[in-house]
């Protein structure tokens, strides 16, 4: 027979007893009876099965592992040595290895074959002691493990709602909020943490002057959305934003006061807007609405607004860096000539589109002007 | 008369026992004694001598513990599990003879922790209780009167001695004829009497079979019991099944086996869970864990009804007075309750001996012990205490599901379910054998926490290992069954992972795969029987309708089981002849197969009693609607509404809030506190808007709110209504008449203006200023009008209106009243006519998520598609009417 093209290996994989080795080859081509060769050549080396761990992914795979070593050491014992193993016995197993493989026939029940949670459950069994764990513990299956998580949070969680709380004490103000999905939000939690176990919140880096840079702001660019050509389709989306320099001039006053949870959703609302990755900037009203107790957004009225949304976020980050105020509007005409005269100067790009959206949209000269800048390719600011 | 000479037989396990027992009965052998080996050498030792018991072992092992400073065992000597762990570690080591002492003076730390506790154990034994080893040789010390007190002793079907005994025996086998009827596996080296091997049973070839799971093992050896001894080939008592571990099959056999009409023993005993008495400790552990809810304190108190508690003293049936499903969580929730609880018109004073009970239960579990004593007596009792003396009151729980009670059946005259070891030391001419799986026969070695290997040599602790013994049970049981041997097995386990043969199976055996489907030679139940023969199950009266109906569903056209039924029925019309309400209008409307359900029918929806953290829809709308109602009515008996300012208006609400906080959880399941609170907050918010969103309304105007009409009975009592409730509504061009409560009337003096409106707690629809009658979903502002059209005929003009109250009210009239309701009446009509005709189509809401009939609708996507052409052309009129705004 033509040897096979990972002889060598398979030779080492079975006989090398002094290294630790791992097997990487495709499914079929004898992973598992070269573990149950390996078992059986320990084995008639001498180890002692109680000594030997050979885990497997499955309960099912552990019980036909079991089954070959033992098959294998059998067809041994009785001269007949099994294709899996003539690489390591050649056709003459030496009468002190079958004795050793005789003697370790009659402990093998000793050795361990099972999954890798059999095994820790077992390791943590017999050092239970040195580990300060419990040893009458016993292991829960997942059906129970579930119903005891179930039961022991439910009464948790009912605990928690049943007795007021401290105002600041976020399961209070969650249920303050929205008492209808208060709960979920809880079980949502709950339930990333204990899939998540060291997860902690991330750091605060909450900017203090963040309300007030946004109260600065905000009356300009609720200024300027105003005065855009507000699509028919969605006029309470800009009226919110109208409404937004009041809101905010009246909450600001109570603003060092918010809670962190108010604080958070704030300083949320800002970063979005800032970094302009919010897809929707209906969200971060809704959001700046919510943490000044006063709702903008109703459920429902996540518009997509894709392209509306990039303007007003452009229009933000600039009123953001103060270094502009919006500029005065452009009249449907005037922009088209200015995309012309864009199109004109840049030759790159196709204007016209950004003309035709841009008259579409009814954006003022002045977010064109960063749009403009911020599309790649396009070369032509004035 | 001669005196009988005195005979020992030695057997091991309940079932050999039993069985023992049974046959010297039935030979009359008088003067024969059947003994286990503990109590042979209790008998030898002294007559008051008793072995310890867990209820000696497992105390004695606490106190011992909490001496404390060990040198290992210190870190978790008050770990919970400790004491089941050290009971389970010293059995076994006395099983194998271990002399501790001579351990404890080598030095080994943790050996010498447990000697110390044993000497500990022994120390604090009861004069007559002694430990194995001492008991041993107090027996051997007595073996000189073994010919009086024992006689021959013969040890019966053995597979194995514990060390501890072996010298017992083999002094014996000095003074008396001591014989072993051994199996051919047994360990027979060290015995010195004379060892009679067993007649082997003609060589019964086994039987191998594998079936889908653990509940198919379990069915399928129910069909092999039934096929065995209604053929007459067995008797009960000659069949037994057996698997290594039982306990993964228990809660199967024991439901599969009520419909066998079977005795099956199980000789492991049962379940305690399975027993009321059992389940009165469950519902104590659930009280005690999760707190004084109303259903799981009544679920107490019914169990304990009657078992010599003080709960007997109340009159009978005084539970039925506690409202089901109310808020009753806290002490003070009770108290209020049960004072003015009345029963048949009786104030029942049941807080007087109730209370007390709840108070003890309101501790939790640290008043475990001291609530059993209020609730537990007996069998119960014994359980309870069994189950917190193995783990803390904590895990009641857990311990009360392992528990189990002897069965209170015969093994002599039942088909035996038992540990194989059990039936090994008894055997049976017909054997089957569950789970024969890699893992579960043998069971893999697990060491013994305490005292594992590399602490305690396995040999000198653990000499008969678990692997070993099943290895031995199964050769016993291969050997011993002499009629025939069924082998099964399960290809997967409950959770549906495939699972390995056992290598213990013969080789050369031709498995025979049995089907979870099949068709049985022999069915073990009525169950079983229809389903293996679905001709005869259709002779069923409810299978054949229910067959039927599969079939209905799957054809195209529209059937009977779709909403087909005779024209003109009687039940239809009364249905519709009843005085409909603005809901039963909406479902004639928009699904009138609900409405015959609901109406002809009368399918109603079992209320939903468990306490939800979240307040439904439908109940936010009542909660609301309340709180108007309180703070309208409050104002109106004052200065009056209309004159009322903001302030005022915010009071009242805010008062009728309150009032609405404190007594809905009295009357009905609430949310949790934290929420219930905010809920009302903000119910109580949307009430302010709704009562402040007419800015100018003119002081001449009188408001109510809540007003009847039609007939409809709610709120009529007592109060100055603009009109006779009593008089009836009817929608123009057709018989229905309407009733109704309307939610806020606004009435101008000589009634020169009537405003209706309908307050909306829910999600406002696409475009409301559209609506008329929203497709039939809108009726109620429309039905609003029409009643002040008729009961005030002299009214000049009637606006009705929509008001959506969530986030920024704002309210909606109605433009076209008469166009509005001559839609309804066409649209009634309609629907009527379709019903006489015999047909009741789905209708649109028919898959509506407020429809709480749904469930009962085929739930399969591909059922609208089959019918959907049947359904489009039956329904063409009411759908003209659907797609009105």
């Amino acid at each position: 027979m033509k040897p096979l093209p990972d002889q060598q290996n398979r030779i080492r994989a079975l006989t090398d007893r002094g290294a630790t080795l791992m097997v990487e080859a495709a499914a079929g081509t004898g992973k598992t009876a070269l573990l149950a060769g390996r078992v059986v050549v320990l084995l008639a080396n001498g180890a002692a099965p109680r000594e030997i761990a050979a885990i497997t992914f499955t309960e099912f795979a552990a019980g036909e592992l079991r089954e070959r070593i033992t098959r294998f050491i059998s067809d041994v014992l009785v001269g007949e040595i099994p294709d899996e193993l003539t690489l390591a016995f050649r056709s003459e197993v030496p009468p002190a290895q079958k004795e050793a493989l005789r003697a370790a026939r009659e402990h093998l029940d000793e050795l361990t074959c099972s999954t890798i949670h059999r095994f820790c459950h077992d390791l943590l069994r017999i050092y239970a002691v040195e580990a300060g764990i419990d040893p009458g513990a016993e292991i829960l299956d997942e059906v129970q493990g579930e119903l005891a998580y179930a039961s022991i949070f439910e009464r948790w969680l009912r605990g928690r709602l049943d007795e007021l709380g401290a105002r600041d004490d976020p399961v209070t103000r969650v249920a303050e909020m929205n008492p209808i999905s208060a709960e979920k939000l809880l079980r949502e939690l709950a339930k990333f943490r204990r899939e998540h176990r060291s997860a902690r919140p991330l750091p605060g880096d909450i900017d203090p002057n963040m309300d007030r840079r946004l109260w600065r702001v905000s009356k300009p660019f609720g200024a300027g959305l105003m005065a855009c050509r507000v699509p028919t389709e969605r006029p309470q989306m800009f009226v919110s934003w109208s409404n937004w320099p009041r809101i905010i001039r009246v909450n600001s006053i109570t603003f060092p006061a918010l809670t962190p949870y108010g604080g958070l959703r704030i300083h949320r609302a800002c970063q979005s807007c800032a970094r302009g990755n919010s897809t929707s900037i209906v969200t971060s009203a809704g959001e700046l609405g919510g943490a000044a107790g006063v709702p903008l957004r109703r459920r429902g009225s996540r518009m997509r607004l894709p392209r509306i949304t990039t303007a007003a976020l452009m229009h933000f980050a600039n009123c953001l860096d103060g270094s502009r105020q919006p500029s005065s509007i452009c009249s449907g005409r005037s922009l088209t000539a200015y995309g012309r005269a864009l199109s004109a100067s840049s030759g790159t790009r196709p204007c016209s589109t950004l003309t035709t959206f841009c008259t579409q949209h009814g954006m003022c000269s002045g977010e064109m002007r960063t749009f403009v800048r911020r599309q790649p390719g396009a070369s032509g600011e004035s | 008369m001669q005196a009988t000479s005195r005979s020992t037989v030695v057997v091991e396990g309940p079932l050999a026992f039993q069985m023992r027992r049974r046959d010297a009965a039935r030979a009359g052998d008088s003067g024969l004694q059947v003994f286990s080996l503990q109590q042979l050498a209790s008998r030898l030792a002294g007559g008051f001598v008793r072995p310890i018991t867990a209820e000696i072992l497992e105390p004695a092992i606490q106190l011992a513990l909490s001496e404390g400073e060990f040198a290992e065992l210190d870190r978790v000597r008050t770990l919970p599990g400790m004491t089941r762990a050290l009971a389970t570690a010293l059995r076994r080591a006395w099983d194998a003879d271990v002399d501790f002492s001579a351990y404890a003076q080598s030095g080994a730390a943790r050996l010498t922790d447990v000697a110390r506790i044993e000497q500990a154990v022994r120390k604090r034994l009861p004069s007559a209780v002694m430990l194995p080893r001492d008991m041993r040789d107090l027996a051997i010390a007595n073996a000189t009167r073994a010919p009086v007190v024992l006689g021959a002793v013969a040890l019966e079907h053995l597979a194995w001695v514990a060390p501890v005994w072996r010298p017992l025996i083999n002094a014996l086998c000095r003074t008396i004829p001591v014989s072993w009827q051994a199996p051919a596996a047994a360990d027979k080296t060290w015995f010195e009497g004379k060892v009679v091997p067993l007649a082997v049973p003609k060589d019964a070839r086994p039987v191998l079979v594998s079936c889908a799971d653990p509940r198919h093992e379990a069915v399928e050896a129910l069909r092999w019991v039934r096929a065995l001894v209604s053929s007459g080939r067995a008797r009960p008592s000659e069949i037994a099944l057996a698997a290594a571990a039982p306990e993964e099959w228990d809660a199967h056999i024991l439901a599969l086996s009520r419909s066998t009409g079977l005795r099956i023993h199980f000789s492991h005993g049962i379940p305690a869970l399975s027993t009321r008495d059992g389940q009165r400790c469950a519902a104590l552990a659930d009280v005690l864990l999760r707190g004084l809810g109303e259903s799981r304190v009544r679920r107490l108190i019914g169990l304990c009804n009657g078992t010599g508690t003080a709960l007997d003293g109340l009159r009978e049936g005084w539970l039925s007075a506690l409202p089901r499903g109310a808020t009753l969580h806290t002490l003070t929730d009770w108290q209020r309750s049960l004072r003015e609880m009345t029963c048949q018109g009786e104030l029942v004073r049941a807080d007087v001996i109730v209370l007390p009970l709840l108070y003890v239960l309101a501790k939790g579990p640290s008043a475990a012990e001291e609530a059993a004593k209020c609730f537990l007596r007996g069998r119960s009792r014994d359980i309870w205490d069994r189950a917190t003396r193995a783990a803390p009151p904590h895990a009641v729980e857990l311990s009360l599901q392992s528990m189990r009670l002897p069965a209170e059946s015969d093994a002599g005259d039942s088909v035996v379910w038992a540990p194989a070891a059990h039936v090994a030391a008894a055997p049976r001419p017909w054997v089957r054998l569950l789970g024969l799986t890699s893992r579960a026969w043998p069971r893999q070695m697990s060491e013994d926490p305490i005292l594992p290997h590399h602490v305690a040599p396995a040999q000198a602790f653990g000499p008969d290992p678990i692997f070993e013994a099943d290895r031995r049970t199964f050769a016993v049981l291969l050997s011993s069954a002499g009629a025939g041997i069924v082998l099964s097995r399960s290809r997967r386990n409950a959770h549906g992972s495939r699972l390995g043969t056992s290598p213990l199976l013969p080789e050369g055996l031709d498995e025979r795969m049995l089907a979870r489907a099949r068709i049985p030679e022999h069915a073990f139940s009525e169950v079983d029987r229809l389903l293996a023969r679905p001709q005869e199950a259709l002779r069923t009266p409810h299978i054949h309708s229910a067959t039927k109906c599969w079939q209905g569903w799957h054809a195209t056209g529209f059937t009977e089981h779709d909403g087909k039924f005779d024209g003109d029925h009687p039940e239809i019309q009364r249905a519709i002849a009843r005085t409909q309400s603005a809901t039963s209008l909406q479902l004639l409307l928009r699904s009138p197969l609900g409405f015959v359900w609901r109406y002809a029918l009368d399918w109603r929806m079992p209320e939903e009693l468990q306490q939800r953290l979240t307040i439904s829809d439908a109940d936010l709308g009542k909660l609301v609607h309340e709180i108007l109602r309180r703070a309208v009515d409050v104002l109106e008996a004052g200065p009056g509404f209309a004159t009322a300012g903001v302030a005022a208006t915010e009071v009242a609400v805010r008062a009728a809030a309150e009032i609405v906080r404190d007594t809905w959880p009295v009357e009905r399941a609430v949310p949790p506190r934290v929420l219930w609170v905010n809920r009302v907050e903000h119910g109580a918010a949307m009430a302010i808007a709704a009562l402040t969103l007419d800015a100018a309304t003119q002081g001449d105007t009188k408001t109510w709110t809540e007003v009847p009409f039609g007939g409809a009975a709610d709120h009529a009592e007592g109060r100055a209504l603009p009109w006779d409730a009593k008089v009836a509504v009817g929608i123009p061009g057709t018989d229905v008449r309407i009733q109704g409560v309307i939610d806020r009337l606004d009435l101008r003096s000589e009634r020169a203006a009537v405003r209706v409106s309908d307050y909306k707690t829910g999600e406002r629809p696409r475009r409301p200023g559209d609506l008329v009658i929203g497709g039939g979903k809108e009726l109620q502002r429309s039905l609003y009008a029409l009643a002040c059209q008729q009961l005030l005929p002299n009214c000049q003009r009637i606006f009705a209106r929509l008001v959506y109250l969530k986030d920024d009210p704002k309210d909606y009239v109605l433009g076209d009243l008469d166009g509005a309701l001559a839609q309804i009446g066409g649209f009634v009509r309609c629907a009527c006519t379709m019903l006489n005709r015999g047909v009741a189509v789905p209708g649109p809401d028919a898959e509506d998520d407020a429809n709480d009939l749904r469930l009962a609708m085929p739930a399969s996507p591909s059922y609208w598609r089959r019918k959907n052409p049947a359904l489009l052309e039956l329904s063409d009129d009411l759908s003209f009417f659907w797609n009105e705004p």
